[in-house]
């Protein structure tokens, strides 16, 4: 018994990708800001030689000058150019950024996934050891991780990376218990779908949207991560540049200089809030339920 | 054919499913069920909220292991079955949820979640698999035009009719159908339940049919398995348990039923339960409907009652089956009684 026509696929109407994308920009401005912001923030870290004035490690006898035309954002206590230095410091700690939370999602996500689904010993088991990594304060398990793997921006991040993944994980974990019981799983589960594939297809494209928030977020964290630890010296290593370690400096001459602060601050600042609004946005963005039906 | 004639597609034998509760007890959900379904018949179970009739078609479809006895699928045990050839049979008994709009995964269009089973089965091309959901939705009355929508911008009925398509996909030779109709509005139910009657005809589908609802199970059934706390208390055919009720919680659950007749023009034929549904942790000793049942006596509590044939195929688990002075479906239901026919009214 056949019911299969004959002949061509038969057309149904098929949603409109590209447009998708200009409706969500145009609807959604804050997340077109910080797109364009991170757009901007990426080509000017990639073109840094160009776009900056000076070198970022020249030195002046002009030291902790206010902004002129010549210094656009004045110089450091080093007369250095502090533009030219943010600009060569923005690679550092995006870079710094996007590896800490690859890696704490890396770790995270299968730990969580693998402890919400299968329940028993194992979440039992993956559960005390993010307690454990938990209790300890994470500065200084960042800290205890640097040294043991030597001091430098990628070594600090793996160890931001490594204090990022316990939250996580308890985050999509409890997701996964949430999605694990919906009656969409149960009817895959009838069709014989595959463990791996429901897990893939079912549970963590519905688990996930707190973890999209949680991500740029910790982008942000991560932003302040890399200068607490460069400002420890465990980051990036002077006289190279990064965000953090600028304000480590300007820090050091509030009481003289305040304006110092201002220039890698608000980089780091805008930069979180970008992140965190493209987060916010994508994470309705991907939810259907949200999206209005145009 | 002959043969599979007489095989049962589903044989379910002494089957139990615990769920372990704090401090080592654990809830017997469903305890010591055993029943045939013969291929092509529509199969009742009814029962109330937490008799375990949903927990035993979860069972069927192996949603649920048992945690004792065995359920065979036309002699098939799908528990001996490595796991992948468990994923393959598994497509042939199916299940439609009672609410739909949690059976679809809010982040696929329609036309992606009819295809999913085929995609997993992965035996047609992509364009057949295509062109089958586009036909499948046709067939339960969707039109294409809802392929590329989602799940949230449809209504009720029409999720059903989604879920339905999807796993008519597969070709089931069994569907339970779990409350598939009580979540919706009482006209859609009627439409519902009479594609689910077309659909058994042209695709010579077998139902097992779970509701609390006697009506729409004494319409759309041939047999009817009446459960509590846990256990069947009877089992016939539709007409007989509906005309002759043999266990007082049947006769109870008739009553229940609420009766399309002015007051005044109703009897007064009306049995009450009394309480609530004991708790399947710790059941009562001896017959479970004894806390509840108007005809209890001393030996209710003490033995459990054996099963009792009071005409052929139509058995009750009650020490006294057959020998109570209960009402008749007729007495009970003056308009139904007499025509339990396949046909489905409206207004139920």
């Amino acid at each position: 018994m056949s019911v299969l026509s004959e002949g061509a696929v038969r057309p149904v109407p098929a949603p409109r990708r590209r447009s998708r994308f200009m409706a969500w920009m145009r609807a959604d401005t804050r997340a077109a800001a910080s797109l364009v912001f991170l757009i901007l923030l990426v080509g000017a870290s990639l073109l840094a030689n160009w776009v900056a004035p000076y070198s970022p490690l020249e030195q002046s006898m002009d030291i902790l000058a206010p902004p002129s035309a010549a210094h656009l954002l004045g110089t450091d206590d080093l007369g250095r150019d502090v533009f030219s230095r943010l600009v060569h410091g923005a690679p550092a700690s995006l870079y710094a950024s996007v590896l800490a939370v690859l890696i704490g999602t890396s770790i995270g996500l299968p730990f969580g996934v693998l402890a919400g689904y299968l329940g028993g010993w194992v979440d039992t088991a993956v559960s005390r050891v993010i307690d454990t990594i938990l209790s300890c304060p994470s500065i200084v398990l960042a800290i205890a991780v640097t040294g043991a793997l030597g001091i430098g921006l990628t070594n600090s991040m793996i160890a931001v990376g490594i204090v990022f993944s316990p939250g996580l994980a308890r985050l999509i974990r409890v997701q996964t218990m949430i999605v694990k019981g919906e009656l969409y799983v149960d009817a895959a589960r009838t069709f014989g779908m595959s463990t791996p594939r429901l897990v893939l297809r079912h549970i963590l494209p519905n688990a996930i949207q707190p973890i999209i928030v949680q991500v740029t977020l910790l982008l942000a964290t991560a932003l302040l991560a890399e200068a607490s630890l460069s400002f420890l010296g465990l980051g990036v290593q002077p006289p190279h540049p990064s965000w953090g370690q600028m304000l480590a400096r300007a820090y050091a001459y509030m009481e003289i200089a305040p304006a110092q602060m201002y220039a890698p601050g608000l980089a780091i600042m805008f930069t979180a809030l970008a992140f965190n609004g493209l987060g916010e946005s994508l994470r309705s963005q991907l939810d259907p339920t949200r999206r209005r039906s145009d | 054919m002959n043969a599979r004639a007489t095989t049962p597609i589903v044989s379910i034998d002494d089957v139990g499913v615990h769920f372990p509760v704090s401090r080592g007890r654990t809830l017997k959900a469903v305890d010591g069920v055993s029943l045939d379904v013969m291929p092509r018949e529509t199969f009742g179970i009814i029962g109330e909220s937490g008799s375990g009739k949903t927990t035993l078609g979860r069972a069927v479809v192996c949603l649920e292991k048992p945690s004792a006895g065995r359920i065979l699928h036309a002699g098939i045990d799908p528990y001996g079955l490595s796991s992948r050839e468990l994923r393959r049979h598994r497509r042939g008994y199916q299940v439609i949820f009672q609410d739909p709009n949690a059976a679809l995964d809010p982040r696929m269009t329609i036309l992606k979640s009819i295809r999913e089973p085929m995609d997993v089965a992965g035996e047609l091309t992509v364009p057949e698999r295509h062109n089958r959901a586009i036909e499948m939705m046709e067939r339960v009355g969707l039109s294409p035009d809802f392929a590329s929508r989602y799940p949230h911008e449809l209504s009720g009925g029409q999720k059903q009719r989604v879920c339905i398509a999807r796993v008519l996909t597969l070709r089931p030779e069994l569907i339970v159908c779990d409350e598939a109709v009580s979540a919706l509005d009482v006209s859609i139910q009627a439409d519902i339940l009479n594609l689910f009657a077309e659909l058994q005809a042209e695709f010579g589908l077998t139902y097992i049919f779970i509701t609390h609802n006697l009506g729409v199970v004494a319409h759309v059934s041939d047999r009817i398995a009446v459960m509590y706390l846990g256990r069947i208390v009877e089992i016939g055919r539709a007409e007989d348990v509906v005309g002759t009720p043999g266990h007082p919680y049947t006769e109870a659950l008739l009553s229940a039923e609420p009766v399309a007749l002015p007051a005044h023009l109703r009897g007064q034929n009306r049995v009450m339960l009394q309480g609530e549904l004991p708790s399947p942790i710790a059941p009562p000793s001896g017959c479970r409907f004894r806390t509840r049942c108007r005809f209890v006596q001393p030996i209710c509590a003490q033995t459990e009652p054996p099963w009792r044939e009071t005409t052929p195929g139509h058995a009750s688990a009650c020490h006294f089956a057959g020998e109570l002075p209960m009402m008749s479906g007729a007495e009970l239901h003056p308009l139904k009684a007499g025509q339990p026919g396949r046909t489905v009214e409206t207004g139920l």
